[in-house]
C-alpha cells in the first residue's frame, strides 16, 4: 500500500466516525471544514503588502484600507460558515444501471420556509473526483443528480460527496464529505445474441418451438376476412393468384431456463445473459436463471428482471468485481 | 477549480470589475503615463464588446504576449525618468489592462480583482483628500459587489449589496479598534519615491518663479496653535534658505549642503537656545514629495518622536529626514522675539558675500555711488528700500520677461514685479555693498479657519530678505512691504486688488460672494479635521489615547488591555453571529403558539409532531380543564384569522392571543 493510499484510508475511517453515513444530513459544526481558498491566501498577502506599503509611505488611511480588509475577511469567515451550514441534503437511493452507463444519485437541497435559504454557488463531486459539478443554489431548483461513471458490472458502494462553497467573497472553502450510504447496483453490459432457453430440469436441449407471431416470415396460407390487410400477400394478388395471407412465426412465449454459455470469457457470458433477460423480459416470457450455484427461479415481469440482473451483477468474477 | 471557466458575454462581474479598474485608471491620471490609461481604456473597450457579444473570442494569448512585450520595452525606456514608485505602478497598471483583455477563467478574475485593490491602495500615496477618499471607497464597494456576483451570480444585485453592506458595516468597527490600537510602526525601510510629485517651493528661486505658486490654491499647511495666533506681520513661515546668487538665480548654497551633510554624518544638530514669549503649534505639512518644513522662527521642534525625523539646519530651517510623501505632522515651538545671531557669523558672512562674475552693471555702479554717499548700513538700506517707494514700484503678479541683467532691468527699466524681484533685487544690492545677505522662501501670513488654526496655501509663497547687521545677527528685511504694504498687511488678495490686478482664476467673482465663502471655510475646516485626526494619526497621537484611557501606562496594563481588547472584539462577533442573539425573524403570532405549545406539551405530555394546529387543539382536548380548553379554542381561532385572513385586523388580534396565551398559563396552572 502506498503512502498515498494508507493516507487516505486513514482520512476515511476518520470522516466515517466524524461523519457518520445517513440518508439525510443537516450540516453541523462537526461536518463542515473551512480554509482560506487559494484566492483567501492571495487576499491576505495584499493585505500585507498594503500594510508595507502604508507603513513605509506613513499613510494612515492605506493602513485603514488594509485593517478594514482583514476585518471584512474575519466577518467573512462567520458568514461564510454560516451559509454552509444552513445546508441541508437528502439523496434518493440511486437506481441501477447498465455497465458503462453513468448512475445518477439525485440530491435535494431542502430550503424550509421558515430558515434563511442558502445562497450561493456550491460545487458537487464524488471524493477526491476533479471536475465538479456547478449548482447554483439562488436560481437552480433545489434538486440536481451527481454522475457516477461506472466501468464494470458489481454491487459498489458509493463514495463520499464532496460539497464545496465560496460565497460570499471567495476567501474562505467550506466544504463537507457525505456519505450517502448509497449502494448501486451495475448490471453487465448487454452483449446482443441468440435467446436461448434451456429447460428447467434437463440440460442442453433446445426446447424452442415456433408459434403464429409476425417477426420471421413463415409459410402462406388461404386469406380469411378480418386479417389485416398488411399480412396479405399483394404480390400473389398482382399476378393473378389466389387471395392468399402470409403467416409469420414468433418463437413462443415459453417457460425455461437462462445458463451461462460454455467457452467463453466470463464477462461476455454474463453479458450475453444480460441481453436475454432484457430480451425475455420484454416479451413477458417466464424464465429463470441459473449461474453455477446461484439460481433464480421462474418468474416474469419489472421485479424478477430486476433479481436476474443482480445476480448476474453480483456473479463472482476474474477480478474485476468487488 | 482554479481552471474554471467564466461566462463571456453578459457577465456582470466581469463587466463591473472592468468598469471599475477603468474608474480607478482615471483618477491615477498623475502617476500613470497617458499610453498606460489608452491601453487601460482599450482593454475595457474589449471587454464591453465581449459582453455586448459583438463578438465572442477573447484576443489570442499570442496577441496579447506581443502587445505585453511591446509595452514592456516601452516601459522599461520611460522607466529611468520614471523612478521605481511610478514604474512599478504603471506596470501594475500596464499588466492589468493586458490580464483583462485575456479574462476568462476564475483565477484571471481573482487576480485582476487583488491589482485593482491594490491599486486603490496605492491611489492614496497620490491623494488623500477627503472627496478622493470617499471616492476610493465607493469603487471598493463597487468592487466587493463584483466579487460577490461572481460568486452567487443567481442572486438579485440588491440583496447582494444588502448582504455586502451589512458585513462590512460589521467589519468597520473591527477596522477601526484595529486602526486606533495596533501599534502604528514608524516606516521600516526607505521607500523609492515619486519624482514628478513635488510641489511648492524649489530649491533655487528664479525672479518670477513664485508668481506661478500664486495661481494655486493648494493647501501646504495647517497650523493648530495652543497660544494665540500671531499677528499677521510675525507670519512668516521659514522654509529654505538660499545663499547663492548666479546674477539670475538663488539657490542652496553648495557650502551650506556640504556643511549640513558633514554635521548630519557627525549627528551634531544645531540647537539655538531661545527663551521669552513663544508660539506653541503644531504643522500638519500636506505632502510636496520635498524635504522642507515649515516654521516661524526661531523654531524648536519639541515632539520626542519627530524630534528624530527632523534636522534643524544652521540657517534655521527646518528639513525632514525623508521626503513628505504623506502629510507630516509635527509639534513646534517658535520664539519670534529671539535674535539669530547664535551661528557662526563669520562663515555666514562669507558665504553671503557671493556675488556673481558679471552682469548687472548699471546696479553695481548705482549701489557703489549710493553706498559712498551713505556709509551706514541701517542708512544705506534705508534709502535702498526707500528707493522703492520714490520710483513708484508696482506690485503686480505678471511682470514682463526680464531675460538679460534682471536686476538691472527690473530696478531702472520695469519697476515692476513681485517679490522674488524685490528680495533678489534687494540682496543682491546689500551684497554689493558689503553687507552679508540672503534670500528666504517660505509663505507668508494664512487664512484662520478656526480660532486657533491658520491654514496656509500655495498663493501665500512669499519670499524676503535677511541681511546680518552687526551684533544683532540676521535680521529680516521685507522690501514687498514697503512697496505693497497690503500684501503683507492682508494678504495676496488684497495686494492685488489694490493694483487693479487680480488672480488670473474665473472664481474670483465667487470668493467674495458671503454663501460661498463660507463653504469653503466649512470645507477648509472638514479638510483640517480629516487631516489632524485620521491623516495625521500617528504613534503619539495613540501613546496619549492610550494614556487618555488608562492613565499611566505599565506593562501589566498594556496587556490587561489588549486581552480586554480581544475579549471585547470576540464578543462583538458573538453578537453578529451567534443565533441566541440575533433578532427572532418568525413573526409574532407563531411565536406566541409555539410558547403556547411549549406549555401545553409540558403540561399534558403530548407532542404536536407535525399535526395541524386544530387537529392538536382535539387531541388535547379531553385532558384539559374547560376553562384552558376555552382559552386554547380562542387562541387557535385567533391564529388562524391572522394567518389566513390578512393583515387588516391583525393588531388586534395579536392582541387577543396574547391575552388568550396568558389565560390559557393561569388555567393550566390552577388546574394542575
Amino acid at each position: 500500500m502506498t503512502l498515498r493510499a494508507h493516507w487516505q484510508a486513514r482520512t476515511l475511517r476518520w470522516l466515517q466516525q466524524r461523519i457518520p453515513p445517513s440518508r439525510h444530513y443537516s450540516l453541523n459544526l462537526k461536518s463542515v471544514f473551512i480554509f482560506p481558498s487559494w484566492f483567501g491566501w492571495g487576499y491576505l498577502l495584499m493585505c500585507g503588502c498594503l500594510f508595507i506599503l502604508g507603513t513605509n509611505y506613513q499613510n494612515n488611511l492605506m493602513l485603514l484600507l488594509c485593517y478594514f480588509l482583514l476585518a471584512l475577511m474575519l466577518i467573512t469567515l462567520f458568514t461564510s460558515y454560516q451559509n454552509f451550514a444552513r445546508l441541508t441534503i437528502r439523496a434518493t437511493p440511486v437506481k441501477p444501471v447498465y455497465a458503462g452507463e453513468p448512475a445518477m444519485l439525485a440530491l435535494m437541497v431542502r430550503t424550509d420556509a421558515d430558515e434563511k435559504p442558502v445562497h450561493g454557488q456550491i460545487e458537487v463531486t464524488w471524493w477526491q473526483q476533479p471536475a465538479p459539478l456547478t449548482v447554483d443554489l439562488d436560481s437552480h431548483p433545489p434538486h440536481f443528480s451527481l454522475p457516477y461513471v461506472t466501468q464494470t458490472r458489481g454491487i459498489i458502494k458509493l463514495p463520499r460527496v464532496t460539497i464545496s462553497s465560496l460565497f460570499p467573497l471567495g476567501l474562505y472553502r467550506c466544504w463537507t464529505h457525505l456519505d450517502f450510504q448509497q449502494t448501486l447496483t451495475v448490471y453487465p453490459r448487454p452483449i446482443p445474441c441468440q435467446v436461448t432457453l434451456y429447460p428447467e430440469d434437463d440440460e442442453g436441449s433446445d426446447t424452442s418451438s415456433e408459434q403464429p407471431g409476425h417477426d420471421d416470415f413463415y409459410a402462406l396460407r388461404g386469406y380469411q376476412v378480418g386479417e389485416p390487410l398488411q399480412r396479405i400477400a399483394w404480390k400473389n394478388i398482382a399476378k393473378g393468384g389466389d387471395w392468399v395471407s402470409k403467416t409469420f412465426s414468433q418463437p413462443q412465449r415459453q417457460t425455461g431456463c437462462l445458463r451461462m454459455s460454455g467457452g467463453e470469457p466470463v464477462e461476455t457470458a454474463l453479458g450475453k445473459l444480460a441481453f436475454q433477460v432484457i430480451a425475455l423480459s420484454e416479451q413477458g416470457a417466464y424464465f429463470g436463471l441459473h449461474l453455477g450455484h446461484i439460481k433464480v427461479p421462474l418468474g416474469s415481469g419489472d421485479a424478477h428482471k430486476h433479481q436476474c440482473l443482480c445476480a448476474l451483477a453480483r456473479f463472482p468474477g476474474l477480478g474485476a468485481v468487488p | 477549480m482554479s481552471a474554471l471557466r467564466l461566462p463571456i458575454a453578459g457577465h456582470i462581474a466581469s463587466m463591473t470589475l472592468a468598469l471599475v479598474f477603468l474608474t480607478v485608471t482615471l483618477t491615477l491620471y498623475s502617476p500613470l503615463q497617458l499610453w498606460v490609461m489608452l491601453l487601460a481604456l482599450c482593454a475595457v473597450l474589449v471587454r464591453m464588446a465581449l459582453y455586448a457579444g459583438w463578438y465572442n473570442r477573447a484576443p489570442s494569448s499570442r496577441t496579447i504576449n506581443l502587445l505585453a512585450l511591446l509595452s514592456g520595452v516601452t516601459l522599461a525606456w520611460f522607466s529611468t525618468d520614471l523612478g521605481l514608485l511610478l514604474s512599478m505602478i504603471n506596470l501594475l497598471a500596464m499588466a492589468c489592462s493586458l490580464k483583462l483583455m485575456l479574462m476568462t477563467r476564475r483565477k484571471d478574475f481573482l487576480q485582476l480583482f487583488a491589482s485593482t485593490l491594490f491599486l486603490i491602495g496605492c491611489g492614496f500615496i497620490f491623494s488623500q483628500s477627503l472627496v478622493n477618499t470617499v471616492m476610493y471607497l465607493a469603487l471598493l464597494a463597487v468592487l466587493l459587489l463584483a466579487l460577490t456576483a461572481l460568486f452567487s451570480p443567481g442572486r438579485s444585485l440588491t440583496r447582494q449589496a444588502r448582504s455586502l453592506a451589512v458585513s462590512s458595516a460589521q467589519a468597520l468597527p473591527i477596522a477601526i479598534i484595529l486602526f486606533l490600537l495596533l501599534p502604528h510602526l514608524s516606516p521600516l525601510w526607505k521607500m523609492p519615491t515619486a519624482k514628478s510629485s513635488t510641489t511648492g517651493l524649489a530649491e533655487s528661486v528664479t525672479p518670477g518663479d513664485i508668481a506661478n505658486l500664486s495661481q494655486s490654491d493648494e493647501l501646504v499647511f495647517n497650523a493648530t496653535f495652543d497660544s494665540p495666533l500671531p499677528m499677521r506681520q510675525e507670519r512668516y513661515w521659514r522654509a529654505i534658505t538660499l545663499e547663492h546668487f548666479d546674477g539670475r538665480t538663488w539657490s542652496v548654497s553648495p557650502t551650506r549642503k556640504q556643511i549640513r551633510n558633514q554635521y548630519q554624518l557627525l549627528n551634531r544638530e544645531f540647537e539655538p537656545a531661545a527663551s521669552g514669549r513663544a508660539f506653541t503649534y503644531q504643522v500638519i505639512a500636506e505632502a510636496t514629495g520635498q524635504r522642507w518644513l515649515y516654521a516661524i522662527d526661531i523654531a524648536q521642534v519639541t515632539d520626542q518622536g519627530r524630534g528624530n525625523e527632523i534636522w534643524q539646519g544652521a540657517d534655521y530651517q527646518l528639513i525632514a529626514r525623508r521626503p513628505l510623501m504623506s502629510k507630516m505632522a509635527y509639534d513646534v515651538k517658535s520664539y519670534p522675539d529671539v535674535q539669530l545671531n547664535q551661528t557662526l557669523l563669520t562663515l555666514d558672512s562669507r558665504l553671503n558675500l557671493q556675488l556673481p562674475v558679471k552682469g548687472n552693471p548699471a546696479t553695481q555702479r548705482w549701489v557703489s555711488q549710493l553706498r559712498q554717499r551713505y556709509p551706514g548700513d541701517a542708512a544705506f538700506i534705508q534709502q535702498l528700500l526707500g528707493y522703492f517707494v520714490q520710483e513708484g514700484f508696482r506690485y503686480t503678479l505678471s511682470p514682463d520677461p526680464m531675460p538679460l541683467n534682471p536686476v538691472d532691468a527690473f530696478l531702472f527699466d520695469k519697476q515692476a514685479g513681485f517679490c522674488t524681484h524685490y528680495a533678489s533685487a534687494m540682496a543682491y544690492s546689500l551684497r554689493l555693498a558689503g553687507i552679508p545677505a540672503r534670500i528666504v522662501t517660505g509663505y507668508h501670513g494664512g487664512e484662520p479657519i478656526q480660532e486657533n488654526v491658520l491654514s496656509v496655501r500655495q498663493y501665500d509663497a512669499h519670499a524676503w530678505v535677511e541681511a546680518i547687521i552687526d551684533d544683532r545677527g540676521w535680521v529680516r528685511f521685507d522690501p514687498t512691504s514697503v512697496v505693497s504694504p497690503a500684501r503683507v498687511s492682508f494678504g495676496l488678495q488684497q495686494a492685488l486688488e489694490e493694483n487693479g490686478d487680480t488672480l488670473n482664476s474665473p472664481f474670483d467673482g465667487l470668493y467674495s460672494m458671503p454663501l460661498f465663502g463660507s463653504v469653503r471655510l466649512f470645507l477648509a475646516n472638514t479638510d483640517y479635521l480629516w487631516s489632524r485626526w485620521v491623516l495625521g494619526f500617528d504613534a503619539d497621537m495613540q501613546q496619549n489615547l492610550l494614556q487618555k484611557l488608562l492613565g499611566e501606562l505599565t506593562p501589566r496594563k498594556l496587556l490587561l488591555f489588549f486581552l480586554a481588547v480581544v475579549g471585547g472584539l470576540a464578543l462583538l462577533l458573538a453578537s453578529y453571529f451567534l443565533p441566541r442573539w440575533q433578532p427572532n425573524t418568525r413573526p409574532e403570532h407563531y411565536q406566541v403558539i409555539d410558547r403556547a405549545e411549549q406549555l401545553l406539551t409540558k403540561h399534558t405530555g403530548i407532542k404536536r409532531v407535525n399535526q395541524p394546529l386544530h387537529a392538536y387543539q382535539q387531541t388535547l382536548t379531553p385532558h384539559l380543564s374547560p376553562a384552558s380548553c376555552h382559552a386554547l379554542k380562542t387562541l387557535v381561532q385567533d391564529f388562524e384569522h391572522i394567518e389566513y385572513a390578512g393583515k387588516a385586523f391583525s393588531k388586534a388580534r395579536l392582541k387577543a392571543m396574547k391575552r388568550a396565551r396568558r389565560d390559557l398559563t393561569k388555567a393550566l396552572r390552577s388546574s394542575s
